[in-house]
């Protein structure tokens, strides 16, 4: 557990201490903005969601929030912040027209790249439902341990086990489904 | 276990984080199942890839940006932490706050004059019997000492004083840097109150006691949390230290009670084991004696307030949540006992003065720092209810007992508390407002933050100016005996974006000597009970002379002032609206608001809940030019597919496309487009349609809801009235004879070569509707409309006789049916078809009348082969005959009928289908023939006059001008109107292309790469569903589609399920584009433009209201060369 090392910063966090903030964000940014902008497949979306997310860190913790563990803890702000605004997203959002659109939707799609692995990878995980592939990048990507997982979603940890290997299961299928689509 | 089974379980046995058992049936498994392994292997290299997913190459800019939005933004929040202690500190304050004699610096802004005032402040409208504060413009009192925010200052309740824990300058090295300080505003006297302290910052906070004559100071006495609680008095007295460091493992916040002899404040408690502070409340007197605990530490608690009768503590408990956002508001006795729930979700923003009422504050999840406001009487009764949504935590403060001062992103807003009146802006445009401090007798003081003032925080203060003298009756006739002589005003009025109501106000000298307009009008606005709405000072300005001098108006001459109105959701007066406009010499002048066909605006600016207020505002009054036709031509136009065509004669005309009804006065040549806005809804399909001359009616299904209504116009769609058809149905057909008498053929749905429809009448031009007829399938009654068959269409000869043809399924047969009685009854007398048709299919069209006796039927006939039969009448429909053509062997395509005796006929020839075109003036005796140079097949209408004709063929418009022997193709194009209003141009030199928008929007764009445009604030947390009257434009560059033509993105977009319609457009620069209307299920119908500029392929995508996005795309052009 990362008390002992987080408990400091954060006390001064919430006495306004802006280094410790930005100690903060320093440690944990490029992890959560590698993990938002695979998510959600989306830079500007991504940025926004990193935004929002270090904010609303800065604020709790200078409302007292002490959390026992502060990767689990961002993490979980990150994730629930990044399917608030997937929901949202589906209200507003253009929706793609078929798998052509898809791709043409994700801006770091280069048009050589089209039949790369990476890009029948993003495109399966666009295709999961967005708790699955959040915990999916969650434990494989961005390397929780399943004791944080399950902090994080509030469950045991062999429910966080299942529910990891059921959206690994998921996504192996939906991969497939795209490397038969795209050899057609 | 099956393979199923074991395909959910590879992934934990690809990690060995399987249990014995399972780990062995698995392996056991994959030794048997091939397609389970390969499944595995899959599993392993999909996680490999997953790990090294290599990270987009814009994100290493992205965190670069990101870390200066955060820590921006940080820095802000940073000045005003803790919000939520000020917003609980504010409502203590006044409640305790006692009128003062008004200071004399104060006074001195008391003398507002008639200077230009360009910024939305003003005068609210009272609730009657309810005086309204009335503020002059803000003016400064005190810059803040850099990195003070919020909790760090405090305006002594007498307004006199300031009080803030800074920086001490030129502190260097000093171990204890940072000072307590007290600044008179008046004098400018500063006092001293501890002089050494080692901690600053957001772990101190500072407040003063009822009597504006102490303060009481926490400050943290160490790094980290152990901290000390002061009372110490402007005078030289010592500090009395009422919580030592030694005592507390630290301190949270603390305020004094209402009779200023207690404090309460929350006390931290370290919690084993984890390092979250447990919170708890305690009391102490101000000698520091009696000190107790209230209530027993617990998660995070905080936001103390004292209950006005100073018995109770009230307080906000979070639910230790992540983020710990959410919470509830608990009331304690401070003589202990159990803490007792007040409101769930909800914290405290302050008690009225009377101490009667209270607000609270809510945080819904997901909207990130944004609240609701809300008001409840106190003690509890009910409810709150709501009076803001949007509102800045930290900027909410009661004004008197019936007013309520508050902060939505920055903006200072005065709201009424019993509603009914629209809310004001109080702070002028370029600062961000927060901390609202409502000052007895002096006026409105607030934090200000500005742009130019990088770090630092100003102290304003909007001067109370006079206290509402006017009497509550506001007067609701035009006040006649002191209007302006020789002066006349009106208001043009037009429907902006976002549902604004957006023209000018022109003044005209009426009278026979030059008038001269100086000083500054107010300008309010007047609903249709006489109420007067927010009110605006505006200013006479010669826009070609040196600012303030004075406009002269000639007489006939014109002042003109361009204003914008976006309603406010709060808000419904009732119409006919007006501009009061009261003169500077005291004489009124009422401007009634008129639309853009010169009738009064009795429908108000739509409800845009985005727009915080209800605003007004108003450019200087300017002389006017003669007004010039508003025909703006952005230069972009469309071309249309004809539906249907009708042409009065040779030169003027009616078209309807799908989605547009157009009007020709040049034979066809040129189009305008005079569909009513509101046929132009996404949903609202044109569904029927009937012309004469200058007259036109269309009807509108508005698909969301179901309703039929016909727009009408007398003056070729200048102008359009709108009535709904008391009849449900997905199309109608038309009818109008002369004198205003129409009939609606409402069809109502198909059931096995079946259909119900109703019939419905008008006497009066299609203003009202009623109900002649309907049919009835359970009782198919004789003489009642029929129920059988597909009614094609219904066509009146004169007021009494009318008919009405259908097409049914059975060889041979003209199904016709005929009223003598106005529709209420009905006879079959169907026709049958000529010998030669036996066993084809007749398909009629409504018949068309010259006069009562005189008529013609065409039938559309398919069997072994196609063609049209025509019969004719002479007799009033007594007997029909059928006109003979020409000769035999050929199709008829189409048929224009003039008269019973001068009919057109096209069709195609025998011979590989030529175009061939027979004309007769005698009735079918004589016919003359010709080869028609038609570069079309499948004409399906055509239209004669003269020597002029018309064809309908191939989706074009064709036209010949010598008897149909030449044709050529007039594609119809329209002109793509501009934006209304004012517009801002995004240009992205990049890719090269430049695009406008209404002013108001607001944009987020990246250069070479996505705009996003919105006519409501987006930048906040997230984007949520469109509201009605919003719209959000996106624009994205398609890097996949770089190298694709127009037609290949077409092509793709089209191949998805969901495109509506499309419209082939052509921008400025003569540039192709591609209009398509898409429905998703869940943006529901929206709009795309697909456009090359520059080899990039572009797709602008607009949801909303879509006839704004049409003219913002209509802009859309190339710049440069790149």
């Amino acid at each position: 557990m990362a008390t002992q090392y987080c408990s400091a910063p954060l006390r001064r966090v919430r006495d306004g201490d802006m280094a410790s903030f930005e100690a903060i964000f320093e440690a944990y940014h490029q992890r959560i903005c590698r993990y938002l902008s695979s998510l959600v497949n989306d830079l500007d979306l991504a940025e926004d969601l990193a935004q929002q997310t270090f904010l609303k860190a800065y604020r709790a913790l200078g409302r007292g929030s002490s959390p026992d563990n502060l990767q689990a803890w961002l993490y979980a702000i990150a994730t629930n912040t990044a399917l608030s605004a997937l929901r949202r997203r589906r209200l507003v959002r253009w929706l793609p027209f078929g798998p052509q659109a898809e791709r043409a939707a994700s801006p770091e799609l280069d048009h050589d790249a089209r039949l790369g692995q990476q890009e029948l990878v993003r495109l399966a995980l666009g295709r999961l439902a967005p708790g699955d592939a959040a915990c999916l990048l969650l434990r494989l990507q961005q390397g929780l341990s399943y004791g944080e997982l399950a902090e994080m979603l509030g469950t045991s940890i062999p429910a966080a086990r299942m529910r990891v290997s059921r959206a690994r299961a998921a996504f192996r299928e939906a991969y497939l489904r795209l490397s038969e689509e795209e050899k057609r | 276990m099956n393979c199923r089974e074991i395909r959910d379980l590879l992934p934990l046995y690809a990690d060995g984080d399987l249990g014995n058992g399972e780990q062995k049936a698995v392996a056991e498994h994959l030794a048997l199942c091939a397609e389970c392994a390969r499944r595995l292997e899959v599993d392993c290299t999909l996680a490999a890839l997953l790990t090294d997913l290599t990270p987009p190459e814009r994100l290493a800019e992205m965190e670069r940006s990101l870390r200066e939005r955060v820590m921006a933004e940080v820095r802000r929040e940073r000045r005003w932490q803790p919000l939520w202690r000020m917003a609980e500190r504010v409502g203590n304050v006044t409640a305790w706050a006692t009128v003062a004699t008004v200071a004399a610096l104060l006074v001195l802004a008391l003398a507002v004059s008639w200077r230009p005032m360009m910024q939305r402040l003003g005068r609210a409208t009272p609730t009657p019997g309810v005086p309204a504060p009335r503020f002059g413009p803000a003016r400064d009192l005190i810059d803040l000492p850099p990195d003070v925010g919020l909790g760090q200052w405090a305006i002594s309740p007498d307004g006199r004083w300031v009080a803030c824990i800074a920086l001490k300058e030129g502190a260097g090295d000093d171990s204890r840097p940072y000072q307590a300080v007290a600044m008179n505003l008046q004098s400018g006297q500063m006092v001293t109150l501890v002089p050494d302290l080692t901690e600053g910052g957001p772990g101190a906070q500072i407040s003063w006691f009822p009597d504006s004559r102490r303060v009481l100071l926490l400050v943290p006495a160490e790094p980290g949390l152990r901290a000390r609680l002061l009372v110490k008095g402007l005078d030289d007295a010592p500090a009395t230290a009422l919580v030592t460091a030694d005592e507390v493992y630290g301190l949270g916040e603390a305020v004094p009670s209402p009779d200023g002899e207690l404090v309460a404040f929350t006390c931290l408690h370290p919690a084993d084991p984890a390092p979250v502070p447990r919170i708890g409340v305690e009391v102490v007197a101000v000698d520091g004696s009696g000190r107790r605990q209230i209530v027993e530490p617990d998660h995070f608690i905080g936001q103390l307030a004292w209950t006005p009768d100073g018995r109770e503590i009230v307080y906000f408990k979070g639910k230790g949540g992540t983020p710990p956002d959410d919470g509830d508001a608990y009331a304690v006795s401070i003589d202990g006992g159990e803490p007792r729930l007040l409101l769930s979700q909800r914290r405290l923003a302050g008690w009225s003065p009377d101490g009667m009422r209270a607000l609270w504050l809510r945080e819904p999840a997901e909207r990130n720092g944004s609240t609701e406001l809300t008001v409840s009487s106190w003690p509890l009764a009910g409810g709150p209810r709501l009076l803001a949504e949007g509102v800045d935590a930290a900027g909410v403060a009661w004004v008197g007992d019936r007013w309520v001062a508050y902060a939505q992103r920055g903006v200072l807003f005065l709201g009424a508390v019993d509603g009914g009146v629209s809310p004001l802006r109080l702070s002028p445009e370029g600062e961000w407002a927060a901390a609202p401090v409502w000052l007895p007798g002096k006026g409105l003081a607030y934090a200000a933050e500005r742009p130019e003032q990088r770090a630092g925080v100003t102290l304003r203060l909007l001067p109370l100016v006079e206290v509402e003298e006017q009497p509550t009756a506001v007067p609701t006739q035009t006040p006649v005996p002191t209007r302006a002589p020789g002066l006349e005003a009106i208001a043009t009025s037009e429907r902006g974006p976002a549902g604004a109501l957006v023209g000018r106000i022109l003044i005209t000298n009426t009278g026979s000597m030059p008038v001269t307009l100086q000083g500054s009008p107010i300008v309010a606005i007047v609903d249709g009970a006489g109420n007067e709405l927010p009110t605006l000072r505006g200013e006479w300005q010669d826009p070609n002379s040196v600012p303030d001098r004075p406009v002269t108006l000639e007489p006939g001459g014109q002042a003109q002032a361009r204003f914008t109105w976006a309603n406010y959701c709060g808000a419904a007066p009732p119409g006919p609206l007006t501009f009061r406009l009261r003169l500077p010499a005291g004489d009124w002048l009422d401007a009634p608001v008129l639309d853009a066909s010169g009738k009064p605006v009795a429908e108000l600016p739509r409800c845009n809940t985005e727009a915080p207020a209800s605003a007004l505002t108003m450019d200087p009054f300017e002389p006017a030019e003669p007004v010039s036709a508003p025909t703006p031509q952005s230069g972009a136009t469309a071309m249309v597919s004809i539906m249907s065509l009708e042409m009065e004669d040779s030169s003027a005309g009616w078209a309807v496309s799908e989605r547009r009804i157009l009007r020709t006065a040049d034979g066809a040549r040129t189009w305008q487009d005079v569909t009513p806005d509101g046929a132009r809804a996404a949903g609202t399909w044109v569904v029927g349609s009937a012309f004469e001359g200058a007259s036109a009616w269309v009807a509108c299904w508005d698909q969301p809801s179901g309703r039929l209504s016909v727009w009408s116009t007398a003056d070729g769609g200048e102008t359009w009235q709108r009535s709904e058809l008391p009849a449900a149905g997905m199309g109608v057909n038309l009818c109008f004879i002369d004198g205003g008498r129409g009939w609606a053929l409402v069809h109502q749905g198909v059931a096995a070569g079946s259909e119900g429809v109703t019939l419905l009448s008008s006497a009066d031009g299609g203003r009202t509707w009623r109900e002649v007829a309907h049919s009835d399938p359970q009782n198919p009654a004789a003489g009642g409309l029929p129920f059988g068959g597909l009614k094609q269409g219904i066509t009146f000869a004169d007021e009494r006789t009318g008919w009405l043809v259908a097409s049914e399924p059975v060889p041979g047969k003209v199904p016709l049916y005929v009223t003598r009685d106005g529709g209420r009854t009905w006879r079959e007398q169907s026709l049958e078809l000529p010998e030669g048709w036996e066993g084809a299919e007749g398909v009629p069209s409504a018949p068309i009348f010259f006069g009562p006796m005189e008529g013609a039927l065409p039938v559309r006939v398919a069997g072994e082969r196609n063609g049209i039969v025509l019969y004719r009448t002479r007799d009033g429909g007594q007997t029909w005959s059928v006109l003979d053509w020409p000769s035999d062997g050929w199709t008829q395509k189409a048929v224009a009928v003039l008269s019973v005796d001068e009919v057109w006929v096209l069709g195609e020839g025998a011979d590989g289908g030529i175009p061939v075109l027979y004309h007769t003036r005698d009735g079918g005796r004589t016919w003359r023939g010709l080869k028609a140079d038609l570069p079309a097949r499948d004409a399906r209408h055509i239209e004669f006059a003269g020597e002029r004709g018309w064809a309908l063929a191939d989706g074009g418009v064709f036209r010949t001008d010598d008897g149909g022997q030449m044709w050529t193709r007039l594609d119809p194009v329209v002109s793509l109107p501009a934006l209304p209003g004012e517009t801002a141009t995004h240009t992205d030199t990049q890719i090269g292309y430049a695009l406008d928008y209404p002013a108001e929007w607001y944009i987020r764009a990246e250069p070479g790469w996505t705009v996003i445009l919105t006519s409501f604030d987006a930048s906040g947390p997230g984007i949520g569903g469109l509201r009605p009257g919003q719209a959000k434009v996106d624009l994205l560059p398609d890097k996949a589609w770089h190298s694709r033509s127009l037609e290949q993105m077409v092509s793709e977009v089209g191949s998805g399920d969901g495109v509506l319609w499309e419209e082939r457009w052509t921008l400025s620069g003569g540039v192709p584009a591609v209009r398509l209307q898409v429905r998703s299920e869940v943006a529901g119908e929206a709009a795309l433009l697909c456009v090359v500029i520059n080899g990039q392929s572009l797709s602008l995508q607009g949801y909303g209201d879509l006839v704004l996005f049409d003219a913002i795309a209509a802009s859309l052009r190339p710049v440069g060369d790149s």
